[in-house]
């Protein structure tokens, strides 16, 4: 077994409790409880020096039809649970959208507007005055290494250039949360690779972020996440599944050392680790 | 044997060089000309008694009449886009959406009763004209918009509430600005039917002139080249105005240029 990388366990940034939804008299959601918490990893384990800025990322699985978009728009506030709430924050303030990021599976954008005009209407609903909502975006294209596409339109972007785009939008507006939605979906291992990369990036960008990724990608979401959650639905004492989907279980990669370990994905561990995963998600 | 031939000469779904498609429309269109020139309908004029017209008509202040009638329809163009927006964005509000549909069922109306109505309520002559264009260009132009602001994906509203934009600030967002491409296309295709009502509308009032009163007067007198010819005249100005509002949605739409 891989040894653990040190951390520890602070607030909670985000609370599910007792989420419940019924839609046209049928249960969608029922009980859904879940918490995220503030993880704090002290030392680098590479140079023992630096502190790591280490935010928090969720892989979120579940087959199709079991409810998983329901659960993103109530996280996302755009939806209101039937019963129960989303908590936000060490203060607990109900999730309201707007507060929490939304990366689209199709990567939505403004398409009449240029990427800037797209990245500054985000920042200035932030609260930006235009110059520094100016400013945040040319720095966040920056960091995106796409500088060059500044006066380009969403159109003219490739896919990979879009989701950036997408993310880079969600960030300058709203404050830690960023939920995406199936980011590996269609893509090829290179660029499955180059969306991992880019998901570590954002939650090594700040302490407080919260990345939750809707997937249905086992392998995907393990080499990502630092916690898995699975749906499904709980079954009567005949085996035949109760209406209404919940979190049925939940893995946390940090205990079992599979969490920021560069290259963990190609051991054993890891791959005993999804296979049991995978056996699990079918069985639910 | 089929290796002789060109396979966009025969087979489906072909691209050809854009200097072999300017030649198909070249060779289609001599063969057009040529099928006129000889076709054997007495009633018909052909291609060359249609052009000797246009001297006569000339005379009979057939540029008058154009304008007469472009300036009209551009009028009734200009009103009828700002209504059918208008009910189109307001189909968005629950009490909107039945009034816009509403709007659009009206394309099923005969004008024959509306002519009446149109004169008693708002008056005779030109406006009788222009809101009889307006209401013919309103009915289709609305319905064609309500289903483009209905088939906005529920997703784009999310990703506009997503970043804190309340329900009005999503409606210029996404429902205005977002489909800003779409009303231009729209645009395009009711100016058409606007265009193809005019010379019916100038029909009904003629002491203003107008290209569908040179028409009537002389399809009167059975001057057929005179009216194949007034007839040209509104397909080249129909072609002209399609043109001009390609060019405008170039000049608007520059998110659709790839690269």
């Amino acid at each position: 077994m891989n040894n653990p990388i040190h951390y520890r366990e602070a607030e909670p940034l985000l609370r599910i409790q007792n989420v419940g939804l019924t839609l046209n008299g049928q249960v969608i959601l029922r009980d859904v409880n879940a918490e995220i918490l503030d993880v704090i990893r002290d030392v680098d384990e590479v140079d023992r020096v630096n502190k790591v800025k280490q935010g928090q990322v969720i892989g979120f699985l579940g087959r199709s039809g079991i409810g998983k978009t329901q659960l993103f728009r109530i996280l996302a506030g755009l939806q209101k649970p039937t019963t129960g709430q989303v908590l936000l924050g060490e203060q607990g303030i109900p999730v309201e959208r707007g507060m929490v990021g939304v990366v689209a599976q199709n990567y939505i954008l403004f398409d009449k507007r240029t990427i800037l005009s797209n990245l500054m209407i985000a920042a200035t609903q932030a609260g930006d005055t235009k110059q520094v909502a100016k400013e945040r975006a040319m720095t966040m294209l920056e960091r995106f290494k796409l500088t060059d596409k500044a006066n380009a339109y969403p159109k003219q972007l490739s896919g990979g250039q879009r989701q950036r785009i997408a993310i880079a939008q969600q960030i300058l507006c709203n404050n830690h949360y960023l939920l995406m939605d199936e980011p590996f979906s269609g893509l090829d291992l290179v660029m499955k690779g180059k969306v991992s990369e880019l998901i570590q990036e954002i939650a090594q960008m700040d302490e407080k972020n919260t990345i939750i990724v809707v997937t249905h990608d086992v392998s995907e979401a393990s080499s990502v996440a630092d916690e898995l959650w699975l749906m499904g639905r709980d079954r009567d004492s005949d085996g035949n599944e109760i209406a209404g989907s919940k979190i049925k279980m939940t893995y946390d990669l940090k205990v079992r050392g599979l969490a920021w370990q560069p290259g963990i994905t190609l051991t054993r561990e890891f791959l005993d680790f999804t296979t049991e995963v995978k056996e699990k998600f079918l069985s639910l | 044997m089929k290796k002789y031939i060109p396979e966009w000469l025969y087979l489906p779904n072909m691209k050809p060089s854009d200097q072999i498609m300017w030649a198909i429309i070249a060779v289609e269109f001599v063969i057009g000309i040529l099928l006129w020139q000889n076709q054997t309908f007495e009633l018909l004029p052909k291609p060359l008694e249609v052009m000797a017209a246009f001297p006569k008509l000339l005379k009979q202040d057939l540029i008058y009449h154009l304008m007469v009638s472009f300036m009209l329809f551009l009028e009734a163009l200009g009103i009828a886009t700002l209504f059918s927006l208008f009910f189109a964005y307001f189909s968005r509000f629950s009490v909107g959406y039945p009034i816009a549909t509403g709007v659009g069922l009206l394309r099923f109306l005969g004008m024959t009763g509306l002519t009446y109505l149109f004169q008693v309520t708002l008056g005779g002559g030109y406006i009788l004209k222009l809101s009889m264009l307006v209401f013919g260009i309103t009915v289709f132009y609305t319905v064609g918009m309500v289903s483009v602001v209905h088939d906005i994906p529920e997703e784009e509203f999310d990703h506009a509430r997503t970043l804190k934009m309340g329900e009005w600030h999503v409606l210029y967002e996404v429902v205005i600005l977002g489909t800003l491409d779409k009303a231009i296309d729209l645009l395009r295709q009711n100016s058409a039917m606007g265009w193809m009502m005019l010379t019916m509308v100038e029909g009904l009032v003629r002491s203003d002139g107008g290209i569908g009163t040179l028409l009537l007067n002389n399809d009167k007198h059975f001057d057929m080249a005179s009216v194949y010819a007034i007839q040209l005249c509104i397909l080249a100005t129909g072609i002209l105005i399609q043109f001009i509002i390609d060019l405008l949605q170039r000049a608007i739409c520059r998110w659709e240029v790839r690269l």
